[in-house]
C-alpha cells in the first residue's frame, strides 16, 4: 500500500479513533498523542493491511489496547486533564448557557464511568455503530456489549436524573 | 402527543439496549430540538451531549515519519563514535617507536658512541663531586680543635 492509498484508507476515521483516545485518556494532547501512535502502527504494519476485513475496527481495536495500556502504565497518571470546550450553534442563545452548564455535567458523568461501560457508550451513542462492528472492535460478544451498553445508559440516566431534581447548576 | 409517546417509548427501549441505530438517530433528533416535553427534559443533556461529541475532530496533521523518540538512539550511537575516537586518537599509552638499525655493525658504533657521551657527562659529575672533599677537612680540622 502506497503512502496516498494509505492516508486515503485512514483519513475517514481518523476522528473517530481520536476520539475514542480522548473518551478514554481525557485529556486531549494525550489523545492526539495515542492516534498518532496508533496511525503510525498502522503504516508499519501497510503491507498486511488489505488482509483484515476492516482496517477501521481494526485501527478501533489498537486505539482501544494502546489507550488502555497507557492507563495502565504509571507515565499516565499524572497526566490527567479535563477539557471542556463546545461549541453548540443549534440551540438559541438563552438556553446555550444552559446547555454548555449540562454538557460539561456530562462530561463528568461520562468520566466516572469504568473503561468498559465508555467505550461502549463512545462505540454506539456517539459514533453509531452497528453491534457487530462493536463486537469485533472490542474483542466482546454481542450480548456481553448489550449488557454492558444497558448498563453504561442506565448509570448516566440515575446520575442525569439526580441532578435534574435537585436543579443544581 | 403522539410523537411524545413514540419517544417514550423509544427511550424505555433505548435503556435496555434494544433500539436500532436509527431509532437513537430519531431520539437524538428529538431532543436536538428546543421544543422538549418537561417531564423528558432530564435526558435531554445525554443526547445533546452525544451530538455535539460526534462533531469533535482530529486537528493534527497526520504524519508518517517516526518521532523524535527514534532519532534519540541515533545521537546516543553518534555520541558513542565520537568518545571511542576522540579517545583512541588522544591515547597516552600509544607505545613510541624508537626505530631501528638494520646492521649489526653500526648499531654497535652507534650503541658505543651512546655509552660514551652518558659516561663523559657521569664523570663530569664525578668531577664536581671531588669538591667536596673540602668540606671532609674543614670538618676534620674542627672536630680534633674539640
Amino acid at each position: 500500500m502506497k503512502q496516498s492509498e494509505f492516508l486515503n484508507t485512514v483519513m475517514p476515521f481518523k476522528d473517530k479513533l481520536f476520539r475514542m483516545a480522548k473518551r478514554l485518556l481525557v485529556s486531549t494532547e494525550e489523545a492526539e498523542d495515542a492516534t498518532q501512535e496508533v496511525l503510525m502502527k498502522l503504516w508499519t504494519k501497510n503491507t498486511t493491511l488489505s488482509k483484515y476485513k476492516s482496517v477501521e475496527a481494526f485501527a478501533m481495536t489498537m486505539t482501544k489496547n494502546y489507550c488502555l495500556d497507557r492507563l495502565k502504565s504509571k507515565q499516565a497518571n499524572n497526566l490527567k486533564l479535563v477539557h471542556s470546550n463546545y461549541t453548540d450553534g443549534n440551540t438559541s442563545l438563552q438556553k446555550k448557557v444552559e446547555v454548555a452548564d449540562s454538557l460539561q455535567w456530562m462530561t463528568k458523568i461520562m468520566n466516572t464511568l469504568p473503561e468498559q461501560q465508555r467505550m461502549v457508550l463512545q462505540l454506539r451513542d456517539i459514533e453509531q455503530y452497528d453491534y457487530d462492528e462493536i463486537a469485533e472492535m472490542l474483542e466482546m460478544n454481542q450480548t456481553a456489549i448489550r449488557v454492558t451498553l444497558s448498563r453504561a445508559r442506565k448509570a448516566v440516566r440515575e446520575q442525569l436524573i439526580k441532578k435534574h431534581n435537585y436543579g443544581i447548576g | 402527543m403522539e410523537l411524545v409517546k413514540k419517544i417514550e417509548l423509544l427511550i424505555e427501549k433505548y435503556f435496555a439496549a434494544e433500539t436500532t441505530v436509527a431509532e437513537e438517530q430519531e431520539l437524538r433528533n428529538y431532543f436536538s430540538q428546543t421544543d422538549v416535553a418537561p417531564h423528558l427534559q432530564a435526558y435531554q443533556p445525554m443526547f445533546v451531549y452525544f451530538s455535539t461529541e460526534q462533531q469533535e475532530s482530529y486537528s493534527k496533521t497526520v504524519s508518517l515519519k517516526p518521532r523524535r523518540k527514534k532519532y534519540l538512539a541515533w545521537i546516543s550511537v553518534a555520541a558513542m563514535i565520537a568518545i571511542v575516537v576522540s579517545v583512541w586518537v588522544a591515547n597516552p599509552f600509544q607505545p613510541n617507536n624508537l626505530g631501528t638499525y638494520e646492521d649489526p655493525e653500526i648499531a654497535f658504533q652507534e650503541t658505543q658512541k651512546a655509552l660514551e657521551f652518558l659516561s663523559a657527562n657521569l664523570n663530569l659529575g664525578i668531577e664536581e663531586i671531588g669538591h667536596l672533599k673540602e668540606f671532609e677537612q674543614a670538618k676534620n680540622k674542627i672536630l680534633k680543635n674539640n
